[in-house]
């Protein structure tokens, strides 16, 4: 008896492992954001400062490359910005006094209203080495009220969704991710689509095609309707659109707006949409409102 | 157990490594040490602590990546078996055999990853793009494959030789040999 269960110990070891991977799988699954696996959130606590350790001095090498030895171009890039922020600066100008004039002032400052909640700066400590899912490791968690379902930002536009929490640590779904989605509009048409992430660094919008305008050259910006994403945050500039016109959906690249290959500190805004709540539950309803505008002194 | 424990570490550090150049670099760019130290482990440990090292290096890849928490330990163990079936028809322990196979590893485990999630998560559909990357990532990681093996070999030794120096410490001031 001895005997054969030595012969089994094996394959019998074998297969309550992979079975027990197989179950973590199916738990983590099932579960979303704050309610995953303990092992899932005590893992992802772990991983955050040991990744921070480890992340800091190849960040400082980095940033010693960029700081003192890759500036051969800034003179020239400088002028150059300085040209465009100048135009920007006229056509804002233009742009104000048709928007006075057509009265959509009021509208427009009722919708920064409705985003302009607290952000909570955040460090990117790790990225996903995996070559099929884009997601950022950031060093705040459940203790400065990140939940799952907020979304993350920086100056640039839109990064992803905060998808994992921990209370130290959050996992972020870039929305470069191949399972991201987000509901979008081209700025200049008002021309409605869905901005996926192609797993592969590049985003695609569909739309579809109703003499809708979408050109090379457009912005494209969240609509704020899924009740994920606040209205106008940046996403990326259609680069080139595919025309098929037998096709109802048409799809366009967009270059996205966020130098995702760059990022050292997001934003995580401390507000969920509705949709989100609804899907991570309602644990956390006070912050499913929107919070109040602390950071709104500018206004 | 001490020789499981250190692979299991360095798992977790190269884990941890990863990412962090990843942050940096394009991933593709970034090998998968903890694939190749699988592969490593596979022909350096027995069977039993290979299995347990496997699958927690598996776990310690899952933390800081998105994939699902088990999934890259349910491969990691599926590539021990398959390198250790492997390894009974085929001496891996040269260097230009153990580099092509730890190049159709990545591929196997790549696409593996993707498999596992068209099955868990719904439909996962591949670029052309993709495949290339993962291409690219092959050639990148494939020769990295003796050295982390001189590494795990050279890790399980310096732990293993402290239990053997302890038992085979000779009292120099009698004769060994009559």
């Amino acid at each position: 008896m001895s005997d054969f269960l030595r012969r089994i110990r094996l394959p019998l070891l074998f297969a309550a492992l992979l079975l027990g991977t197989l179950a973590l799988m199916l738990g983590d699954r099932g579960k979303a954001g704050d309610d995953r696996h303990w092992l899932s959130r005590a893992l992802l606590e772990l991983a955050a400062p040991v990744q921070k350790a480890v992340t800091r001095p190849v960040h400082f090498v980095g940033d010693t490359w960029r700081r003192y030895v890759a500036l051969v171009d800034l003179e020239s890039e400088n002028e150059a910005l300085r040209a465009e922020l100048a135009r920007l600066e006229e056509e804002n100008l233009q742009y104000r006094e048709a928007l006075v004039t057509s009265g959509q002032l009021r509208r427009i400052a009722e919708m920064r209203r409705d985003f302009e909640v607290p952000l909570l700066p955040a460090e990117v400590v790790g990225q996903d080495a995996s070559p099929w899912f884009r997601s950022l490791l950031l060093d705040r968690g459940q203790a400065a009220d990140v939940r799952s379902g907020m979304p993350v930002m920086v100056d640039q536009g839109l990064v992803g969704l905060v998808s994992a929490t921990s209370l130290h640590a959050a996992r972020t779904m870039m929305i470069l991710d191949r399972r991201s989605a987000v509901d979008a509009m081209i700025q200049r048409s008002r021309a409605r689509g869905l901005v996926r992430g192609l797993g592969n660094g590049e985003l695609e919008f569909e739309f579809m095609v109703r003499g809708d305008d979408v050109a090379s050259g457009d912005e494209v910006i969240t609509s704020g309707i899924g009740g994920v994403y606040p209205k106008g945050l940046r996403i990326g500039t259609i680069s080139e659109v595919k025309a098929d016109r037998s096709e109802l959906l048409h799809t366009a690249r967009v270059q996205p707006s966020v130098d995702f290959g760059r990022l050292e500190q997001v934003f995580v805004m401390l507000h969920r949409g509705p949709t989100m709540d609804l899907l991570f539950g309602g644990g956390d309803g006070d912050l499913a409102e929107p919070a109040p505008a602390k950071v709104a002194d500018g206004r | 157990m001490r020789p499981v424990l250190a692979l299991l570490v360095l798992g977790w550090l190269f884990a941890l490594l990863q990412g962090a150049a990843a942050h940096l670099l394009p991933s593709w760019t970034v090998p998968d040490l903890v694939l190749l130290l699988t592969l490593a482990v596979a022909l350096v440990l027995g069977p039993g602590a290979g299995l347990l090292v496997a699958s927690g290096v598996g776990l310690g890849a899952d933390m800081v990546s998105g994939t699902l928490l088990g999934q890259l330990a349910c491969l990691r163990l599926l590539v021990l078996v398959f390198t250790r079936l492997v390894a009974g028809q085929l001496d891996l322990r040269r260097g230009l055999p153990l580099v092509v196979f730890a190049a159709a590893l990545v591929w196997i485990d790549g696409l593996g990853q993707a498999g596992l999630s068209w099955l868990f998560l719904g439909a996962f559909p591949l670029q052309p793009g993709e495949l290339l990357t993962l291409g690219l990532r092959t050639l990148v990681t494939a020769p990295f494959a003796p050295l982390v093996l001189g590494i795990a070999r050279s890790v399980r030794e310096r732990f293993d030789e402290s239990d053997a120096r302890r038992e085979m410490r000779l009292d120099t001031r009698r004769a060994v040999l009559r």
